[in-house]
């Protein structure tokens, strides 16, 4: 039974988006654009954790394996054949042959084609590690989805045939811009914000306030686990793609702990369970980490960043543990309420109620 | 073939002693507050950095160890009391996120110390010399660092296991791990006997990370991560309920540790003849002698697979319920 | 010796105790009935420490306790016997009793144990037994007798007969009354209204997070609202 939703609210937020978003393209103001890039990775990044962990209660740790399988695979798959001979000159002779970097007019179809293709394996993957590490919970099922973090870090050092073991990836072809950014990030914020409201998340929400009473009127508890979880690596991965052809140079030490604990932090920050606190953690965040970085740039105290955040995490956890928004979502009919006395001229007579 | 295969075993009976200092304390914490501790192998790496500016300052190492243990007792106590104190009976994931922040804070923390110290990030580590060298047993060669790490661990979990089942305090201990509101309600102190853990649980991770950085010869902020993750696997093998059965599950995991690497070099090993050459080849195929580097990703294979199949550890007993 | 004075406590944003005040003199037994989830359990954690309320006190020979830690309450001689007992399973029938009396001079301990086991002889033969291993009503008699260790001036009992078959539950309540003969103030939760009400001196019935009658124990045993909700008539 899907909840019918006004048409307004979504659409005016993608005008808003798309309105910020070309402005900023604009400006040509590398600096901003490139903020606002890492921005909406990190959207994705956030929302999809929190679809898997946030709403259900039980936490992934390794979902930034995700991410490095999303971001290895699409750029493989991207390189084009020259580099793919050069760089890659030990690729078995199936995938030397492939290079996904057709254009279509100004389109990157071969890279929408390579994301699209590693989201999907990656998906493939989480259903196989979902289905066996679901089964457990609590802090159980962190670590063991911390296990699997590592073992991908050791698989992608290993397999340099492939990935090029420890030696850093480059020569990437830098796909992503501003404009895929956004909308994969506005994508993926609909979609799990449609999740969160449709029967399977109720489902997911009931079974993480109370596992037992949920399975005891019927709610499987593994499916709508095991969805989220799939979904949300498929997302993952996607982000992964973007931030391959962003940076155009990775090696698997990139996606590991610290930036595990940075999604984990915008995560606590904005609220798990709750997509628009996911957004605001990250913009929260991100504004904190760049303004420290500023201040270890300046006084050379490098550390100072990651002590002050990890501070700030706890007090976080200690003080407000549910976040800024817990599992509430900014009300766009509410927002709009309370902006219409504005919009009214003046001497038009009393605003209304709000 | 079987002199080195004695020589795995010994590097492992080494391991497996650090394995069980860490994990002993690990298993400690957890038993009374159902913590995760992660940020136990930064406890380690701290230690190190401890000893390594004592000794720097000319400390003899008598005191150099002294003020290692004291330190990162101190450490280890002010963690309990200001960031896991304040959460006790939150939900487990959230003291796990805890103890991650924290082990950010010690690591960024020792690399701001260090760079304002003039060090660089990776720092030799003075080795005592009496940690250096190998000593001749029989056929065999051991390290001297290895035959310390065994007899030290020996010695300190012997000594852990007559306090605990002998002391009030040890007691208090056992009946907060199974019961933490009937513990209560006996009048016992339980932020005593939680500060009392957390105290012993450092000073043996003191212990193990210098023993740790002695064998590695360096020190960085980031060395705990791996040595943490070993502990808890640990833990679990052991079943994460007593100290027994973290010291088990510490020597059974270095033990298992040898496995990809005397797999990896089976195929040299193996005398001519022994097998057909299609299945000499068919192995030197599939287990190329980089398999040794698979060797975390196995051990954490592993784990997974015990906390599927056997939670409670390979000695398994009572299922204890999971709390909804 | 002890007076609670209009107690609230909340759990989350459920009220579990909504004003309960009651008083129990030196040298009483007052026992609380009611139905399952009525308070009562949550009275007597809210007396130990275990639980704070939101409003209220909680007074104890004149001193007030309301928001000391439950170490300290177990200082000043007040001794709780939980609701299932909760013994030590893993830990073996001496060191459950040595737990009992943690906050006493390593020397009185010996002492105490025997002055334990001489109420309940047969926790003497099983000293070494793993707690676990016992018996329901044995480990109801190590729970009670863990208590004792402390040697309290006031000894809350939560639920003793749960679970118990009709012949122990005879021998509990029989242990009680002698507790009760030695000058042993008792403050005693029960869903057995008839064994209740009989040894005690004074009574109260709560519902719903409150007092709702209270009165001399032979009284209410003739109250015909007791009666029929509890004694089945």
């Amino acid at each position: 039974m899907r909840v019918p939703l006004p048409a307004r609210g979504p659409v005016l937020a993608v005008a808003g988006v798309s309105v910020i978003v070309a402005l900023l393209q604009l400006s040509g103001l590398a600096f901003w654009q490139g903020l606002a890039v890492n921005l909406a990775i990190f959207v994705i990044l956030v929302v999809s954790l929190n679809l898997a962990s946030g709403f259900t209660g039980v936490f992934s740790l390794g979902h930034i394996g995700f991410m490095a399988l999303g971001a290895y695979i699409s750029a493989i798959l991207s390189l084009p054949l020259r580099e793919k001979g050069d760089y890659l000159p030990n690729l078995p002779p199936w995938l030397a042959g492939i290079h996904l970097d057709q254009m279509l007019g100004p389109i990157p179809v071969g890279w929408l084609l390579a994301t699209l293709l590693a989201g999907l394996l990656v998906a493939g993957v989480a259903l196989l590690v979902g289905a066996v590490l679901m089964r457990l919970s609590g802090h159980f099922v962190a670590v063991a989805t911390l296990g699997f973090l590592v073992i991908v870090r050791v698989l992608l050092f290993n397999f340099d045939d492939f990935t090029r073991g420890s030696r850093t990836f480059s020569n990437v072809t830098p796909y992503t811009n501003l404009w895929w950014a956004a909308a994969c990030a506005v994508l993926v914020v609909y979609v799990v914000w449609r999740l969160k409201r449709s029967s399977y998340g109720r489902a997911m929400f009931a079974q993480r306030r109370d596992r037992w009473a949920a399975q005891s009127v019927g709610i499987s508890v593994l499916t709508p686990r095991l969805i989220a979880f799939v979904v949300s690596a498929f997302f993952t991965a996607i982000a992964g793609s973007l931030f391959a052809h962003f940076i155009t140079s990775f090696s698997p030490t990139v996606f590991y702990f610290d930036l595990t604990f940075r999604v984990i932090t915008m995560l606590v920050v904005g609220g798990m369970g709750s997509v628009s606190g996911s957004v605001i953690g990250v913009g929260v965040v991100l504004a904190i980490a760049e303004g420290l970085r500023r201040v270890e740039d300046s006084t050379l105290l490098y550390g100072l960043s990651g002590i002050l955040l990890a501070a700030f995490f706890i007090s976080v956890i200690i003080f407000r543990p549910e976040g800024i928004m817990g599992q509430r979502e900014i009300s766009l009919n509410s927002l709009m309420a309370t902006l219409r006395p504005w919009r009214k001229a003046p001497g038009d007579g009393p605003p209304s109620a709000g | 073939m079987t002199q080195y295969a004695l020589q795995q075993v010994v590097n492992a009976l080494s391991a497996g002693s650090l394995y069980a200092l860490m994990a002993v304390g690990l298993a400690l914490i957890f038993s009374i507050l159902r913590l995760i501790n992660f940020a136990h192998g930064d406890l380690m790496m701290v230690a190190g950095y401890l000893a390594a500016f004592s000794l720097f300052a000319g400390l003899p190492l008598p005191a150099a160890l002294l003020t290692m243990i004291g330190g990162t007792v101190v450490v280890g106590l002010l963690m309990e009391r200001i960031a896991y104190r304040p959460i006790r009976g939150a939900p487990d994931v959230a003291m796990l996120l805890t103890s991650f922040a924290v082990g950010q804070i010690l690591q960024n923390g020792t690399l701001l110390a260090s760079r304002l110290g003039g060090q660089p990030v990776q720092i030799a580590f003075p080795t005592p010399g009496l940690l250096q060298g190998v000593v001749s047993v029989g056929s065999l060669t051991l390290s001297k660092v290895n035959v310390v790490s065994f007899v030290t661990g020996a010695v300190l979990l012997s000594l852990l296991t007559v306090f605990v089942t002998r002391s009030r305090l040890g007691l208090s201990m056992h009946a907060a791990a199974e019961d933490l509101p009937a513990a209560q309600l006996m009048g016992v102190q339980v932020n005593r006997v939680v500060a009392s853990a957390f105290g012993i649980a450092s000073a043996l991770a003191a212990v193990a990370g210098f023993l740790y950085a002695s064998q590695a010869g360096q020190i960085n902020p980031y060395l705990g991560f791996t040595p943490v993750l070993k502990a808890f696997i640990a833990a679990v093998i052991g079943g994460f309920g007593s100290i027994s059965g973290a010291v088990i599950g510490a020597y059974a995991l270095a033990l298992l540790e040898i496995i990809p690497t005397a797999l990896a070099g089976i195929a040299d090993i193996l005398p001519p003849g022994a097998v057909s050459p299609a299945f000499h080849d068919l192995l030197a195929q599939l287990l190329p002698s980089s398999l040794a580097s698979f060797r975390d990703a196995f051990v954490f294979l592993f784990l997974i697979l015990m906390l599927l199949f056997r939670p409670n550890g390979i000695l398994g007993g009572r299922a204890r319920e999971e709390a909804p | 010796m002890l007076e609670l004075d209009d107690l609230h406590v909340y759990y989350g944003n459920i009220r579990a105790l909504d004003g309960v005040s009651l008083r129990v003199g030196s040298g009483e037994l007052v026992a609380l009935i009611g139905s399952n989830g009525a308070g009562k359990s949550t009275t007597l954690k809210t007396i130990s420490g275990l639980i704070r309320p939101s409003q209220g006190t909680i007074r104890y020979e004149g001193n007030e306790i309301t928001r000391h830690s439950t170490d300290r309450i177990v200082g000043l001689g007040i001794s709780h016997c939980p609701e299932g007992r909760h013994i030590f399973g893993r830990l073996t029938v001496r060191e459950n009793l040595i737990l009992g009396g943690i906050q006493r001079p390593a020397a009185e301990l010996e002492p105490g144990i025997d002055a334990v086991t001489e109420i309940f002889p047969r926790l003497r033969e099983r000293l070494g037994q793993a707690g676990g291993t016992l018996s329901g009503g044995e480990q109801q008699m190590l729970a009670i007798a863990r208590a004792l260790m402390s040697e309290p001036r006031l000894l809350i009992l939560d639920e003793p007969s749960l679970g118990l078959a009709p012949l122990m539950v005879e021998r509990i309540f029989e242990v009680i009354d002698r507790l009760k003969g030695k000058g042993l103030t008792i403050l005693l939760v029960e869903q057995n209204v008839h064994q209740a009400l009989d040894v005690a001196d004074r009574a109260y019935v709560m519902e719903a997070g409150r007092i709702a009658l209270e009165g001399p124990a032979a009284e209410l045993r003739h109250d015909p609202r007791v009666e029929r909700s509890y004694l089945g008539h």
